[in-house]
This record gives C-alpha cells, structure tokens and sequence, in this order.
C-alpha cells in the first residue's frame, strides 16, 4: 500500500503537468494568432505601398522604376494581384506581368497606348531574376537588337543567334521566357534551346513566337503571336493571338501566358472604346458648333470614330477572333490620323 | 481542518491564477496598442488611397487636353468633360474599379458669373466612418472658343 507522502508526490507532477500544459497551449495560440495577424498586416502594408507606386508608374509614362521589396511572392492575374492572402483588384487598369514575383526587386515600364490617341497607360511589370532570350536568325537580327533596345535595359535579357540555341545554359531563373523572331524547332532537337533547361518545371519554360517578322528592323503595326510551353524537352502549342502596336508586343513578352494576355487585351480594348465615346461625341459637338458651311466641318465626320468604337466593342467582347479585325482597327486609327491632320491644315479644332 | 498539501496546492492555483490575470492584462494592453497602430495605418492608407484617386483622375485621357496627342497637364477639355460625365455615369461599373468609393466633380470658379458644376463620378457610400478630400486647381479649356477658364478638381474618397 502506497504512502500519502507517495500521492502527493505524484499528484503535485501531475498538477505541473497540466498547469505546465494549459501555459504551453496559452502561449502556443498567442503566438499562432500573432503570426497571422502580422502576415495580414505585412501584405496589407505591401499590398497600399505597391498600389501607391502602381498609380505613380501609371500617370508618368515612359518611366522604368526599379523597387525593392521585401522578400514575397507577389501573385499576378488578368484582374488582380496578391501578396500572401491579401488580394488586391486591378480590373481598370492594363497590366501585363509574369503570374509570380519571387524576387527581392520588380521592375515597372510604363508606355502609352496611342491609337492614335491616347487610351490607356500600359504598366509593365517584372523581375530581374526572370530570364528574357531573344532568339533571332539571319532575317531578324536588327529587329532583335532594336527590341532589345527599346526593352528597359535593367531587365535580365539576352540576344541569341538561332543556331546557337544548343550552346544555351541554365542561369538558375525560377522563370524563362524565350522570344522567338525566328521559326520554333518543336521537336526534342539542340535547336529548340530546351536541351540545358530539361531540370526547370515546364510552366516555368515558356516562349512566344512572332510569326511573320519581316526582314525590317521595325516591327509591324500589327502581328501574329503564337504561345508555346515547354513539356519536357519539346516546345507545345498553346495556341495563337494578336497584337496591335508594339505597345501591346511587349505586352505578350510579359503576359505570363496566353489566357492573361488575352484578357489584358480585352481591358485596353474596353478602354479604347470608352475612350473613342468621348471623341465621338466631342468631334459631334464640334461638328455642330462649326456647322455645316464651314471647312472644319468635315474634318470632324465622326464615321471613323463610330467605326472605331465598333470595331474595339467587338475586340472587348471577343478578342482573339482573327487578324483582319486587328488590321481594320491599325486601318482606321490610320484614318483618324489623317483627319486629324486636316483639321491641323484647316487650323480647326482638332479631333485629339 | 486543511492539510500541509491542500495549503501548498492552494498556493500554487493562486499563483497560476494571478499568473493568468496578469498574462490576460498583458494581452490586452498590447491587443489596445496594436489596434491603434492599425487604426493610424488605416489612416494612413485611405489618405493614400485618396491621392491615388484624384491622380488617376487628373490623367484621366477621357478629360485631359490634348493637341496633336501632346498632353496639357492640369488642364480639362470642356468639350471632352460634357462627355465624360454621361460615359462614367452609363458605366458606373467599370469606373467603380479605378475609383471606389468616392465622388469626383469639376467646378468653373472663373469667369465669375460663369459657375458651373460637373458631376463626374458618383459612388458615395451612405455608410462610412470619414471622408477625405482632395481639391486640384485646373484649367478648363473650350475647343470652341479656344479660351481657358479656371476650375476645380474636387475629389471626395469615402471610408466605410
């Protein structure tokens, strides 16, 4: 039979250890709920400062800003962006970026998109540890260093002849995007330049290809692009869209893939067609003012801005449908243009 | 009568009850500090937000003076305005996402006599805890006459 002296013994250990238990657990939960309140309040402070220096790079355009961050990963959409759970909508404004920011730094580009008024701020947005390659042949060399050159000189680019794709090695990027102004080699042959990236995960190996480049050193007014993914050492289709100005070109650079590109596009197009509403009615107004027996009344014939209005509703709606549709809008922002210039010779009001 | 244990126990669950009171004064006073430091950063964020806005609508292309697509800052296009404010009422929506919460007008103070109002954008929340206002002197530019008057940019961003 057990001593008392032997229970109380047993009982004041037993008594530390749920006493000792029910403070571990205290402290434990206190520090859970801390840790989550300070992740929220981190991405929050990051999500009003980034939101800050968006609307900043969007009002001052042609600017490149380099911007150090703490080290997060920011997550990018067609209509929003996210650091941790922190989501943070950018459904009216015209950003291509990549899906996701590791880096300790991002780099923000800003150009107008003129069509040929003003319609909206392009930003875009990367990181100096993706890896850009712009592959180029015989044909496309000066076109490849002109886009080089116009490209913000902080971002992690390289110029690569065509057949020296073989000779390509893995820098250690988390992401790679290849640029092809030269035909694609799909097949698992050195001239894909897949050959040194076999180790990355294939979403992280993508390229875009501008099909019909010319011989110029100018890029067309309006183009094809073709998105293609790397799956395991072959390149695969993802299928086929359109750019219209080198504006929205650059756009596919950056665009993490060919559905966010896409929607991106969808957004400049709704602008432009908000954006040509004012015109239109603006021209009309004019129109009315000068009436009919005065020179500058033809000049603000609004039968192009209607047509542009129609022409970026459809884009809005449906874009990618086909390049004939691009062609129409480059055509008559053309037009609008020259219009323009007439009312300059008339010494009218101008249209923009 | 209580044994030497039942004291000792005794003594122990006082000292782990005051041990907690004084852990749950700690929690809330530092739970008071850290919601006053969200209170001013929340502050902080909608003065942010407020600047935000009334930058985004001083580059507005749907306002701003343009020649040959050459930009006039802080200046408004009558003609381009009248416009606008029936294009951002139709899609209240789609401006919603740019603008939020918040009301954006544009006053002519000058010629005298000449007052008028333009109400850009309205989205004011019925329910919310301060409002912030941002005002930016602008001229305002006739195509008609080619004569610039002088207005204002008065920029309303509601917190809920």
């Amino acid at each position: 039979m057990k001593k008392r002296g032997m229970i109380e013994v047993n009982f004041n250990w037993i008594f530390i250890l749920i006493a000792g238990a029910v403070i571990f657990v205290f402290f434990i939960n206190i520090v859970n709920k801390q840790r989550q309140f300070s992740e929220i309040k981190t991405s929050g402070s990051i999500v009003t400062n980034l939101e800050s220096i968006l609307t900043g790079a969007q009002v001052s355009t042609g600017t490149v800003n380099i911007i150090d961050l703490p080290k997060v990963d920011i997550g990018f959409e067609c209509d929003r962006y996210f650091i941790g759970p922190v989501p943070k909508q950018t459904r009216g404004n015209v950003i291509f970026a990549p899906n996701l920011l590791k880096g300790k730094q991002m780099i923000t580009w800003t150009l107008d998109w003129n069509l040929p008024y003003r319609v909206t701020n392009i930003l875009y947005i990367t990181d100096p540890e993706l890896r850009y390659i712009i592959v180029y042949d015989s044909n496309t060399e000066a076109l490849a260093k002109k886009l080089d050159d116009e490209l913000p000189k902080e971002m992690n680019k390289e110029l690569v002849d065509k057949t020296k794709l073989g000779n390509l090695g893995d820098k250690n990027n988390y992401q790679v995007r290849f640029i092809f102004l030269a035909g694609v080699t799909l097949d698992a042959t050195a001239a894909n330049g897949l050959t040194n990236l076999a180790k990355m995960r294939d979403e992280d190996v993508t390229a875009i290809n501008l099909t019909e480049p010319g011989t110029s050193n100018i890029l067309s007014n309006t183009g094809t692009i073709k998105f293609l993914q790397k799956q395991g050492n072959i390149w695969v289709e993802k299928g086929t869209t359109y750019y219209l100005k080198k504006e929205t070109f650059f756009g596919a650079i950056f665009a993490a893939d060919l559905e966010t590109y896409n929607c991106v596009m969808k957004k400049a197009f709704k602008k432009l067609n908000l954006v040509t509403k004012v015109y239109t009615q603006r021209s009309t107004e004019l129109r009315t003012y000068y009436g009919f027996t005065n020179t500058c009344f033809s000049p603000h014939d609004t039968a192009r801005l209607v047509n542009m209005e129609q022409y970026s509703q459809t884009q809005s709606d449906d874009f990618p449908n086909d390049l004939a549709a691009i062609n129409a809008i480059q055509t008559t922002y053309t037009s609008i243009k020259d219009q323009n210039q007439r009312a300059q010779l008339f010494s009218c009001a101008l249209i923009y | 009568m209580k044994t030497k244990a039942q004291i000792q126990m005794g003594e122990s669950v006082g000292i782990l009850f005051i041990f907690f009171i004084l852990v749950m004064f700690s929690f809330v006073f530092y739970m008071n500090v850290m919601q006053s430091s969200a209170k001013s950063d929340s502050e902080e964020n909608i003065q942010l937000k407020a600047i935000g806005i009334a930058q985004k609508a001083s580059f507005l292309p749907e306002l701003q003076c343009s020649e040959e697509n050459i930009r006039q800052e802080n200046c408004i296009d009558l003609l381009k305005l009248e416009a606008s404010a029936n294009l951002l009422s139709e899609n209240n929506l789609y401006y919603y996402d740019i603008f939020e919460f918040s009301d954006i007008k544009v006053k002519r103070v000058f010629p005298f006599g000449n007052a008028h109002e333009w109400i850009l954008y309205n989205h004011s929340s019925s329910n919310y805890s301060s409002k912030l206002s941002t005002f930016i002197p602008t001229s305002l530019y006739d195509p008609e006459t080619k004569k610039y008057d002088f207005g204002v940019l008065s920029v309303e961003v509601y917190k809920r």
